[in-house]
């Protein structure tokens, strides 16, 4: 494989079969992705099509039942989890903690990867730390009971944890779900900054079509388990192909405020 | 709350010392009016032979039984809250108090009470296998069910327990002078203590305790959730076998010569968060220390407040604990800890 | 699977004939190992004696202050003439009366080894109800402890009392005791002999919600019923355990109920128990087990007892 990309994944199946408790469904079939530095890739689709699933596959919390995927050319099943870790951070749709960890700690727990077992953190891991929550704004709250955080100020605080990490690629699972509509237009500026100064590439989960049209750059549309449609957003995220994807009928239509145009439901087919 | 240096550093001087403090009054009391004094007397003039027994033959083990009991007990507690992220998590949640009852109770009931093995009781060395074999049988059990949840790893305690429970009912319900035994060994005490028992004991749950705080970074990172943890690089399949091997190991020697005292692991893990922070790295320490001091303490009351009549440790533990939890949960305000 | 299981089966014999076998000989040559008697010699020190449970026990001399752990041998120490020797004795050891005036150790299965210890016992009595680490530990602390066997019966009690009569040098007082015991038997099977009817008798030592517990067959007290004259209404039960079906079926003509604790007057008024042909005809009547539980001096006067309630009509 391509050791310019980032990452690589080719023929990949997954069912969750008992080992997971289910029935054998298949959930990916012959999925083929594949990741640059330096870009912002979302991943859209409807309810049950596998999105969350691909996620977890490309930062192996499930391992395929076929296919390979490797980053920077070496196969990810011969990476440690901590070597997995150094490149790929990920952030969970939703983040519940039963104990009273502090914003910090959290934060700081992003570079478990580099921090070996009996050490301390050093002053390199305190700014990384440091710069990665004023990045995300929380940098004030550091002191705060995470629990005590607002949905949106716990997502920003997740992925100033996962920008800590200093990873490559940042997998993030429907990181806007939860957030208000400012929050999720801060989120996003958080990224595209993020991406235009260290060059990692995010891939994100995103329901709101709109949102993925605007701000990615690559966009891949999964259907039942495949992907049904891949590339830049104006070629992919066509009237034509939401009405076959998600079974509905748009319009687009010019936005005065930006380049991309705006996409309005109007019927369900 | 993110709890400074300074006060973490003073919770270990201050367990510390009241360890040491606890342990020495200990010694000077008991079901008997042999104290200070009579010390005092056996080291300058050689007083009464008697009190030489008393304070270290008969003493000084249970002190010694007493401490290191409670390390463990405690320090698996908290262990078990965060590897489970379950905050009513309690070192005999896999089953191993039953586990340990029916070992005994075989023994009990085949009549092997008073025979010996390699200066260990028989009623012991049976806890002992049926409490490990326990543990086997739940990690076999989860390991080839739903793999990746902590959840199947629960159940099969819960289940295995309530089986084991049932025979043990059964011996009783057949044996009917092996029921009183069965039931006082299950409630536990710490009247036969010998330093033999506490040369097996002692290695075992430092060895057991220092393996274990070899995860203390892990699990709080396993707070996040096990994808976010491995995520983060931690190995949390390869996590399940160290942890619950250490643990069982901890829990199996104690439950084996002490019988099953509740309470220690479930709410001195608790007591010390409310304080220190749910940072492993110390809470694991902290909690140690803190169990060691109860249970001296509760140890010393089981065996004087009604003398020459001895209360149950478990007994003393809940009565005085629970008020004293209580108070700290209301004092900081919220639900503390537990959510 | 079949290999496997004898494989552990024949482990474990091994375990135990290993541990049989670990009993050392018995130093010095006095007193018999199985205590049984000679003729009223005086006891010579030291001594070794093996007690109930096969364990050798050994006494440097004659002891002057003595801890019991059991009931039972708090009562034989009292009936040997040696009582003002107690120094301590369990919260149960209630007879004699006096036995109330030594200070306790706590209770019988679990008693405080500390406070054994500041009594500065030369030897302990201890029963198969003590639990076993503490007597591993009072052994461990070099006490000399006998335990005696309350569940055998009449020959129990013999073996006890001629052992501490050797123990306590006061050969001549327990071969008297003993005599005394074994007359007094003799003398209420005679009464009992040629008997016209054994009437039925159901022993109770629990009923109600916790289940129906009677001696079955085996038990001492099933052969203290046959030896006072009667038939064990529950010899079916199966270690103790009966059911309330049983009972009805089985209509016992006499109903005993033990006295510690007190079951009589619950019993009477229990529903479905009421109903019972002998608690209408007024055939209930309390017994004080203590006396046939212990396996010492008073286990004749305990048959003694039972025979005068189930066979009421022969006069003494």
């Amino acid at each position: 494989m391509n050791e310019n990309y980032l990452l690589t994944a080719s023929g990949l199946n997954f069912s969750y079969g008992r080992e997971y408790g289910g029935a054998n469904a298949k959930i990916l079939t012959d999925v083929n992705v594949v990741l640059k530095k330096g870009f912002l890739y979302s991943v859209i689709g409807p309810n049950g099509s596998g999105k969350t699933t691909l996620i977890k596959c490309l930062n192996r919390s499930h391992s395929g039942q076929s296919g390979e995927i490797h980053i920077y050319g070496q196969n990810i099943n011969e990476m440690s989890a901590l070597q997995v870790a150094r490149s790929v951070a990920y952030m969970p749709q939703r983040t519940v903690i039963d104990f009273d960890f502090s914003v910090w700690d959290i934060v700081l727990m992003g570079r478990h990867s580099e921090i070996s077992r009996f050490a301390r953190e050093t002053s390199r891991d305190v700014n990384v730390c440091r710069e990665a929550m004023e990045l995300c704004g929380v940098w004030e709250f550091r002191e705060r009971n995470f629990n005590t955080l607002s949905g949106g100020e716990m997502q920003k605080v997740i992925l100033a944890r996962c920008i800590a990490q200093e990873a490559d690629l940042l997998l993030l699972d429907e990181p806007l779900t939860y957030l208000d509509i400012r929050n999720q237009l801060e989120f996003l500026d958080i990224i595209t900054e993020l991406i235009r100064t260290k060059k990692v590439t995010v891939v994100a989960v995103v329901h709101d079509i709109n949102l993925a049209y605007q701000y990615s750059d690559y966009v891949y549309v999964l259907g039942a388990g495949k992907v049904i449609a891949e590339g830049p957003p104006v070629e992919v995220i066509t009237e034509a192909a939401l009405e076959e994807c998600f079974g509905i009928r748009v319009k687009m239509i010019e936005n005065p405020g930006a380049e991309r145009k705006v996409i309005v439901p109007s019927e369900i087919i | 709350m993110r709890k400074s240096k300074i006060r973490i550093s003073i919770m270990f001087i201050a367990l510390a010392l009241g360890l040491l403090t606890a342990m020495v009054g200990a010694l000077l009391f008991g079901s008997t009016k042999t104290g200070l004094k009579d010390l005092l007397d056996l080291l300058t003039t050689g007083g009464d032979p008697s009190v030489a027994t008393i304070i270290f033959n008969v003493r000084l083990p249970r002190v010694l039984m007493a401490a290191i009991t409670g390390m463990g007990l405690a320090l698996v507690g908290a262990v078990y809250q965060g590897f489970f992220r379950n905050p009513m998590a309690d070192p005999f949640m896999l089953g191993m108090s039953s586990g340990a009852a029916f070992g005994a109770s075989i023994a009990i009931v085949l009549g092997l009470e008073s025979a010996v093995f390699f200066g260990m009781g028989f009623v012991s060395v049976f806890a002992f296998v049926g409490a490990a074999l326990t543990s086997v049988a739940v990690y076999m059990v989860a390991n080839s069910g739903y793999r990746r949840q902590k959840v199947t790893i629960l159940l099969a305690g819960i289940a295995i327990s309530f089986f084991l429970s049932a025979f043990v009912s059964l011996f009783m319900v057949f044996s009917q002078d092996g029921m009183q035994k069965i039931v006082f060994w299950t409630m536990g005490g710490l009247g036969g203590a010998s330093m033999d028992q506490v040369i097996v004991l002692f290695p075992a749950v430092f060895l057991g305790g220092v393996a274990l705080m070899f995860f203390a970074r892990d699990l709080n990172v396993l707070a996040l959730g096990d994808d976010t943890a491995r995520s983060l690089g931690v190995e949390v399949e390869k996590m399940n076998l160290p942890v619950l091997a250490f643990s069982s190991l901890i829990i199996a020697v104690c439950v084996s010569f002490t019988g099953v005292i509740g309470f220690v692991g479930l709410i001195i893990p608790h007591m010390i968060r409310l304080i220190s922070g749910p940072d492993h790295r110390t809470l694991l320490p902290l909690s140690a220390l803190g169990g060691a001091v109860f249970m001296v303490l509760a140890d010393l009351l089981a065996r004087t407040v009604a003398a020459p009549a001895e209360i149950p440790v478990g007994a003393v533990t809940a009565l005085v604990g629970s008020p004293y939890f209580i108070w700290l949960l209301l004092r900081s305000g919220k639900g503390g800890a537990l959510k | 699977m079949r290999k496997f299981i004898a494989l552990v089966l024949v482990v474990l014999v091994s375990i135990g004939v290993m541990i049989g076998c670990n009993t050392t000989a018995p130093k010095g040559n006095s007193g018999t190992p199985t205590g049984a008697p000679t003729e009223s010699e005086k006891v010579t020190y030291p001594l070794s004696l093996k007690d109930a449970f096969g364990k050798v026990v050994d006494l440097k001399t004659e002891p002057a202050r003595i801890v019991s752990l059991s009931p039972t041998t708090t009562e034989i120490v009292f009936a040997l003439g040696a009582g003002a020797k107690l120094v301590g004795r369990t919260d149960y050891c209630d007879f004699p009366a006096t036995a109330k005036t030594v200070p306790s150790v706590g209770e019988v299965v679990n008693p405080n080894v500390e406070t054994i210890v500041s009594m500065k016992p030369d030897v302990i009595f201890a029963s198969s109800m003590t639990k076993a680490d503490i007597i591993s530990k009072l052994r461990q602390l070099k006490f000399v402890v006998y335990m005696e066997d309350d569940l055998k019966g009449i020959e129990g009690a013999y073996q006890s009392i001629n052992d501490l009569g050797q123990i306590l040098n006061a050969k001549g007082t327990s071969d008297q005791v003993v005599t005394s015991m074994k007359n007094h038997l003799l003398y209420i099977k005679g009464k009992l002999r040629n008997l016209k009817t054994r009437p039925s008798v159901y022993y109770v030592v629990g009923f109600g919600q916790y289940g129906d517990w009677t001696p079955g067959k085996g038990t001492f007290i099933d052969e203290a019923i046959n030896l006072a004259g009667g038939t064990n209404s529950g010899a079916a039960a199966v270690n103790w355990k009966f059911s309330l079906e049983q009972l009805i079926k089985n209509n016992p003509k006499i109903i005993l109920c033990q006295v510690n604790p007190d079951l009589k007057s619950s019993f009477v008024k229990a529903d479905k128990y009421k109903d019972l042909p002998a608690v209408k005809a007024g055939k209930v009547y309390s017994i004080d087990n203590n006396k046939l539980d212990r396996a010492g001096p008073r286990i004749i006067d305990g048959i003694d007892e039972l025979s005068r309630l189930i066979q009421p009509s022969l006069r003494y």
